[in-house]
C-alpha cells in the first residue's frame, strides 16, 4: 500500500513538473541565428537550471519580424535593443529588469584608406545601416538633422551589424553606422581596417525585459540571476545594472 | 570424362580451374562494391542530416520555417532522400517534404520505424524534431545493377577462358593428332605420309621413330608391287591384241554401214559400176530419177540405163564409165541431158569418178548426178521476172539500161545508126484518179501492145515507170525515128479507150534522141531524153521534142535539175544562211528595228549565191517549203536567243513562197514555232509576193486571215511587178504593200515610174495600208519617195543587207 502511494505521488510530481509550459527567452537579431545560439544558449541554460524552468531561446531574421513577436507578446524574457523598449513597455506588458551598465553611442566607420574624415564628408555618399528600426539608425538620423546639416545620404540596410562592416570592406558602400559594442565584439584585427570618423549619441543600451504574465517570484528570481550570475556580463557583452525607469523612460524622447 | 579425348580433358581442367578464380574475385569484388556504396550512402546521409540539423536550428530559433520549406523540396528531389518532417515542440509538424502533412501531429504519420528520428537541441532543451527518410531501395538497386553486371562480366569471362580452354587444348594434341592421323594412313595402306619430327621433346622423337618406320614399310611394299606389275603388264598386252582385233572389225562393219546410210539418203543420184562398167550399186535417188527398178539394173550396164547427150545440141555423148576409166580420177561434171525411155528427159548436174582401192588401182567407177530440171525452169522464170515488166510484160528499165549500155558500145564499134525515144502520156493521171489504178492498170497494158505494134522486131520497147515509156531505136537515123515518134504519137491520140461504157484518148508526149558521141553514157541519154520529153510537155503536151545539144529550153530545164541537186547538198553541208536588211521608217524615227530577213547560199567555194540563182529552180522543184521552213526555223530561234532585239523590235519581215502557201501542213508549222520559240506573233510580218498570193489565192487568204487573227502582220512584196491588179488588194488583208524597186530606182528619171509610186502608194493608203519603197538607193530617191509619202525605205541608203551577227552593231545595242 505504501509503495502505490509512493508511486502514485512520484507521478503525480513528474508530471506537474512538465506540465509547466516552457518559457521562451527572445533575442534582438543582432547577430546571425547560429551565432545568437552560440552565444546566449548557456545563458538560457543558466536560466532555466536557476529558475528550474524550460527556457526555449528564440530570435527572429530581422528586427521587424522580432517587433512582430513582441507585440504578439510571444516571450516571457527578451533582450530588447533600446528602440523596442517604450513600446513593449508601454504596449505589450513588458517590464524591464537589468540593462547594460555602459550607454549606447552610434559610430560612423569608413575604410582605413578612405578619404573620409568627418561626418559632413558622408554627403553624397552611401552608408549602410543595419535596418530602419535599429537604434544607432535613429542616432543617425537624429545626429543629420540635429546638426543642421542637408546631407545627401542614401542608406543601404544590411540587417545586421557583421554585414555593415562587411559591406565596407567590399567597398559596396563608403561609411558604416554601427553601435560601439558591436564594434568592439569583432576581431582586433578586423577592427584595424576601419578608421571611425564621428561618434554621437549616448542611450541606455540592451535592455532585459520580463513579461508581467511571469509570476512574480520568477520575475524576482529572474531579476537576480541577471544582476548576480557571472555568465551574465560575458554574454552580454557587458556589464549590468538594475534597470532605471526614469532614465528608460526618456528613450522615447531621444529617439525622436 | 575417360571417354573423352586428351584435348577435351585439358580443356574442361583449365576451364575449370579458371571458373574457380573467377567465381572467387567476382565473389570478393561485388562485395568490396557493396561496401562501397554503402559507404557512400552513409556518407550522403550523414552530410544530408547535419544539412537538416543546421536547417532545422535556424528554423526553431526564428520561428521562419519558410525558407526551410523551400530547402526541403530541394532536397527531396535528390533520389537518395524520400521524406523530411520538421515539428516544433509541441509537436506539430511545421516542415514537410509532404505538404499536406504540415500542422499534424508528428507521433501520427505512419511510418515512424522507417524514418530516422533526431531531435533538435538548444544545449538541454529540446528544440524540436526532425525525421528523415532516406532511400534504401536505391542503394538495393544499385547493388543488383553491381551484380548483375558481375554476372555478365562473369559469363563473357567464362566464355574466353572456354575458347581459351580449347584452344590450349589443341595446341597441346596437335602433334598427337597429326601421329594418329599419320597411323591411321598407314593402316589403311598409304606409305607416303610424315610426320613433322620437329621439337626435341617426346613428341618429336616418337615423330622421328615412326617416320622411318613408314619408309621401310614403303620400301618392302614398293618391291612387291613391281612384281606384281610385271605380271598385270604382260596379262594385259595379250588382252590388248584380241580386242584390237576385234575394234577394227566393228570400225570396218560401221563404216560400211555408215556410206550405205550416206548413200541411201544423198539427194543426189549415186551409181557404183564395176571396172567393166556394170552396175553394182544404185542409190534411191537414182533409181527415181532413172525410173528403174533396181533388181532389173543390177548387174547390167550402165549404158543401157544412164544413156546422155549435150544439152544445147542433143548430141549424144559417149558413156561415163569409159570417160572415168580413162581419166582415171575426176572423168567429167556439168550439166547434160539424160535420155530417160519413155519419160521427158531429164537435165542433170553429173560428176564422175575412178574408185580406187588401197593401192591406187581402179576398180570401178561412181557416178552422181542431181536433177536440175526445176531449178533450169525456176531460173529462166527469175531471168524473165528480173527484166521484165509485171503490168505490161515489156522489159523493165534495168533491162532497158542494160540493152542501151550494150547499143552505145556497138554503136560506137559498128557504126549503128539508133535513136531513143522517151515518152510521157499526157493526162493519164485523170484516168488513174477518175476511174482508178485498175483502169490506169488496163489502160497501161492495152497501149504497151498499141505502141509494140508500132516498132519493129529489133526495136525495144520498155516500160520505164508510172506512165514513162522508153523505145530503142535500131538503124534509124534522126529522120526514122521522128517518124516512128510521129507513128506512135499517132497511134496513141488515135487510141480510144473505154471503161465502164465510157471512152475517151491520152495523149504522149516524146522526146527524142539521136544515138551520137555527145551522148557518151546511158545516164547521159536518159538525162537528155527526159529533158527533151519535159520540153515537149512544156510546149503544149502530145508533142514530139528533138534533142539538139544547143537547145536552150533543154540546157534551161538541165541547169534547174542541177540546182535542186547543188541546193540539196548546200542543205547537207549546211551551207544557207541569213541576212537582214533595214527597213527605216520616214515618219517616225522612234519606230524601233524595222528589218526584213533574207536567205542567201554559199556556193561550194564558199561564194555568196544569188537568190535570183537557185530560188526558181527551187520553186519549180518544190523546194521553197523545206526553204522557207528553215528560214522560219532559223530567224525564230536566233530572236529567242537575243531577247534585246526581241524587246526593241518593231517589225520583223519573212518571206514566205507561193508553194508554202500551197503547202496543207505550213500553217501548222508556222504557230508550233510561234509556241516553241516564244515569239510575239504581232512583231513578224510575212511577206509574200503579190504573183504568189494571187496565183495560191484561196489558200493566201486563209493562211493570211488565221495568221492575222494571231496578231501576225503581212507585206504584199514586190506590188507592181507581177499581175498587179488593184482589185486584188482589197480581197488580200494585208498590213503593208512594198512597192516594187523596179519602179523605185527609176523614180527620179522616169515619170511613168513616178507615177506608178504615187500610184501604188495612195491607194494603198486609201485601202489602209502602209506603203514601202524597196530599192531606194541613194539620199534623192530617199528625198522624192518621202515627198510622195511613202511611209517605209528599204535599200541601200538605209543599208545593204548584212550578216545577222552585225545586227547589234548596225542598231548599236549595248
Amino acid at each position: 500500500m505504501k509503495n502505490y502511494i509512493f508511486g502514485i505521488l512520484f507521478f503525480w510530481v513528474f508530471t506537474a513538473a512538465h506540465a509547466e509550459p516552457v518559457m521562451q527567452f527572445g533575442v534582438f537579431p543582432h547577430l546571425s541565428p547560429h551565432q545568437l545560439l552560440a552565444r546566449y544558449q548557456p545563458l538560457a541554460d543558466a536560466l532555466s537550471d536557476n529558475l528550474s524552468r524550460s527556457i526555449l531561446l528564440k530570435t527572429s531574421r530581422d528586427f521587424q519580424m522580432f517587433q512582430q513577436k513582441i507585440i504578439s507578446e510571444q516571450y516571457d524574457f527578451a533582450l530588447l535593443q533600446p528602440l523596442f523598449y517604450p513600446d513593449a513597455h508601454e504596449l505589450y506588458g513588458y517590464e524591464p529588469i537589468v540593462q547594460l551598465a555602459e550607454p549606447l553611442s552610434a559610430i560612423v566607420l569608413v575604410h582605413k584608406s578612405a578619404q573620409i574624415h568627418n561626418f559632413s564628408d558622408l554627403d553624397n555618399l552611401t552608408v549602410a545601416l543595419p535596418s530602419p528600426l535599429a537604434a544607432v539608425t535613429k542616432l543617425f538620423e537624429r545626429e543629420i538633422k540635429q546638426n543642421g546639416v542637408k546631407m545627401m545620404v542614401r542608406s543601404v540596410y544590411t540587417k545586421s551589424h557583421d554585414r555593415c562592416y562587411q559591406a565596407v570592406l567590399s567597398r559596396q558602400v563608403d561609411a558604416c553606422v554601427s553601435a560601439d559594442r558591436s564594434f568592439k565584439g569583432i576581431p582586433i584585427a578586423v577592427q584595424q581596417k576601419f578608421k571611425e570618423v564621428a561618434r554621437f549619441g549616448s542611450i541606455p543600451h540592451v535592455i532585459l525585459v520580463v513579461h508581467k504574465r511571469v509570476s512574480e517570484s520568477v520575475r524576482k528570481n529572474a531579476a537576480a540571476f541577471f544582476l548576480q550570475d557571472k555568465i551574465v556580463p560575458t554574454v552580454v557583452g557587458g556589464v549590468v545594472k538594475k534597470a532605471n525607469a526614469a532614465e528608460l523612460d526618456n528613450l522615447r524622447v531621444l529617439l525622436k | 570424362m575417360r571417354r573423352c579425348s586428351l584435348k577435351y580433358r585439358i580443356a574442361i581442367t583449365i576451364f575449370l580451374l579458371e571458373l574457380i578464380v573467377m567465381a572467387v574475385v567476382l565473389r570478393v569484388t561485388i562485395s568490396y562494391i557493396g561496401d562501397e556504396m554503402r559507404a557512400e550512402f552513409s556518407a550522403a546521409h550523414s552530410v544530408v542530416q547535419t544539412l537538416l540539423i543546421d536547417m532545422s536550428e535556424v528554423a526553431l530559433i526564428t520561428d521562419d520555417f519558410v525558407e526551410f520549406q523551400g530547402r526541403v523540396a530541394v532536397i527531396v528531389g535528390d533520389p537518395k532522400v524520400d521524406t523530411v518532417l520538421l515539428a516544433d515542440l509541441n509537436e506539430r509538424v511545421v516542415v514537410s517534404s509532404d505538404l499536406e502533412l504540415i500542422g499534424a501531429q508528428i507521433s501520427s504519420i505512419p511510418g515512424k520505424d522507417e524514418r530516422l528520428v533526431l531531435p533538435v537541441m538548444f544545449g538541454k532543451q529540446k528544440a524540436g524534431q526532425l525525421e528523415i527518410q532516406f532511400n534504401t531501395e536505391l542503394l538495393a538497386e544499385k547493388l543488383s545493377d553491381a551484380q548483375i553486371l558481375g554476372a555478365i562480366i562473369a559469363l563473357v569471362g567464362m566464355v574466353i577462358v572456354a575458347m581459351v580452354s580449347l584452344l590450349m587444348g589443341y595446341l597441346l594434341t596437335k602433334r598427337l593428332q597429326l601421329m594418329i592421323s599419320a597411323a591411321t594412313s598407314v593402316a589403311q595402306g598409304s606409305l607416303t605420309v610424315k610426320v613433322p619430327a620437329s621439337g626435341n621433346d617426346e613428341l618429336g622423337r616418337l615423330g622421328s621413330v615412326f617416320n622411318s618406320m613408314v619408309s621401310k614399310l614403303r620400301q618392302q611394299v614398293g618391291e612387291l608391287k613391281d612384281q606384281k606389275q610385271y605380271l598385270q603388264d604382260s596379262n594385259v598386252a595379250l588382252s590388248s591384241e584380241v580386242s584390237l582385233k576385234k575394234v577394227a572389225e566393228e570400225s570396218l562393219r560401221q563404216e560400211k554401214e555408215k556410206v550405205h546410210v550416206t548413200l541411201e539418203a544423198l539427194g543426189d543420184g549415186v551409181i557404183t559400176t564395176d571396172l567393166e562398167g556394170y552396175v553394182d550399186y544404185l542409190n534411191p535417188v537414182a533409181i527415181k530419177i532413172l525410173n528403174v527398178i533396181y533388181s532389173e539394173v543390177l548387174g547390167q550396164p550402165l549404158d543401157r540405163i544412164y544413156q546422155r547427150s549435150d544439152l544445147v545440141t542433143h548430141v549424144s555423148l559417149r558413156s561415163v564409165v569409159l570417160d572415168c576409166l580413162e581419166e582415171k580420177g575426176q572423168a567429167s561434171s556439168g550439166d547434160v541431158l539424160l535420155n530417160i525411155g519413155t519419160h521427158d528427159d531429164v537435165v542433170v548436174q553429173e560428176s564422175a569418178a575412178a574408185i580406187k582401192d588401197y593401192h591406187g588401182n581402179v576398180i570401178g567407177c561412181v557416178v552422181v548426178f542431181r536433177d536440175m530440171t526445176q531449178a533450169r525452169l525456176l531460173e529462166d522464170e527469175i531471168s524473165y521476172q528480173a527484166t521484165h515488166d509485171d503490168l505490161t510484160g515489156l522489159i523493165n528499165r534495168r533491162e532497158f539500161e542494160v540493152r542501151l549500155t550494150h547499143l552505145l558500145k556497138v554503136t560506137r564499134k559498128l557504126d549503128i545508126e539508133a535513136a531513143v525515144l522517151y515518152l510521157d502520156l499526157d493526162q493519164f493521171k485523170v484516168v488513174n484518179e477518175t476511174f482508178g489504178h485498175v483502169a490506169g492498170d488496163e489502160l497501161l497494158q492495152v497501149l504497151s501492145t498499141v505502141l509494140r505494134g508500132n516498132l519493129g522486131d529489133k526495136d525495144s520497147l520498155a516500160r520505164l515507170g508510172g506512165d514513162e515509156f522508153g523505145v530503142i531505136l535500131i538503124d534509124r537515123d534522126e529522120n526514122g525515128a521522128m517518124l516512128v515518134a510521129d507513128q506512135l504519137r499517132d497511134a496513141v491520140k488515135s487510141f480510144r479507150f473505154v471503161w465502164d461504157d465510157q471512152f475517151f484518148t491520152v495523149g504522149v508526149s516524146i522526146g527524142v534522141i539521136p544515138l551520137t558521141t555527145t551522148l557518151p553514157h546511158v545516164n547521159a541519154v536518159l538525162s537528155a531524153a527526159d529533158s527533151a520529153c519535159y520540153v515537149a510537155k512544156e510546149l503544149g503536151r502530145n508533142r514530139i521534142h528533138l534533142y539538139s545539144p544547143d537547145d536552150e529550153q533543154l540546157v534551161q530545164h538541165q541547169e534547174e535539175m542541177h540546182w535542186v541537186s547543188r541546193i540539196a547538198s548546200a542543205f547537207e553541208q549546211n551551207r544557207f544562211l541569213l541576212v537582214f536588211q533595214p527597213i527605216k521608217a520616214l515618219n517616225d524615227p522612234d519606230h524601233g528595228y524595222h528589218f526584213e530577213i533574207l536567205m542567201r547560199m554559199h556556193d561550194e567555194e564558199g561564194k555568196i549565191v544569188k537568190p535570183d540563182d537557185f530560188l526558181p529552180a527551187a520553186e519549180r522543184f518544190t523546194l521553197m517549203p523545206t526553204l522557207d521552213r528553215w528560214v522560219v526555223r532559223q530567224t525564230f530561234q536566233w530572236l529567242n536567243q537575243n531577247p534585246k532585239i526581241i524587246e526593241g523590235l518593231n517589225t520583223c519581215g519573212v518571206n514566205l513562197s507561193g508553194n508554202s502557201l500551197g503547202d496543207e501542213y505550213f500553217l501548222d508549222f508556222l504557230l508550233s514555232q510561234f509556241k516553241k520559240l516564244n515569239i510575239p506573233k504581232h512583231k513578224i510580218c510575212f511577206e509574200i509576193t503579190e504573183t504568189a498570193a494571187i496565183l495560191n489565192l484561196e489558200n493566201a487568204l486563209f493562211l493570211i486571215e488565221h495568221l492575222r487573227a494571231e496578231g501576225c502582220q503581212f507585206a504584199l512584196d514586190d506590188f507592181g511587178a507581177g499581175l498587179s491588179s488593184y482589185a486584188y488588194l482589197k480581197k488580200i488583208p494585208v498590213d503593208y504593200l512594198k512597192i516594187d524597186g523596179a519602179f523605185v530606182k527609176d523614180v527620179i528619171d522616169d515619170p511613168i515610174d513616178d507615177a506608178m509610186v504615187r500610184s501604188i502608194h495612195e491607194i494603198g493608203h486609201i485601202l489602209g495600208k502602209k506603203t514601202v519603197a524597196e530599192y531606194v538607193e541613194n539620199d534623192v530617191i530617199e528625198a522624192r519617195v518621202k515627198a510622195i509619202g511613202v511611209d517605209f525605205i528599204q535599200g541601200y541608203a538605209v543599208s545593204k543587207y548584212l550578216p545577222l551577227d552585225q545586227f547589234a552593231d548596225f542598231y548599236q545595242i549595248p
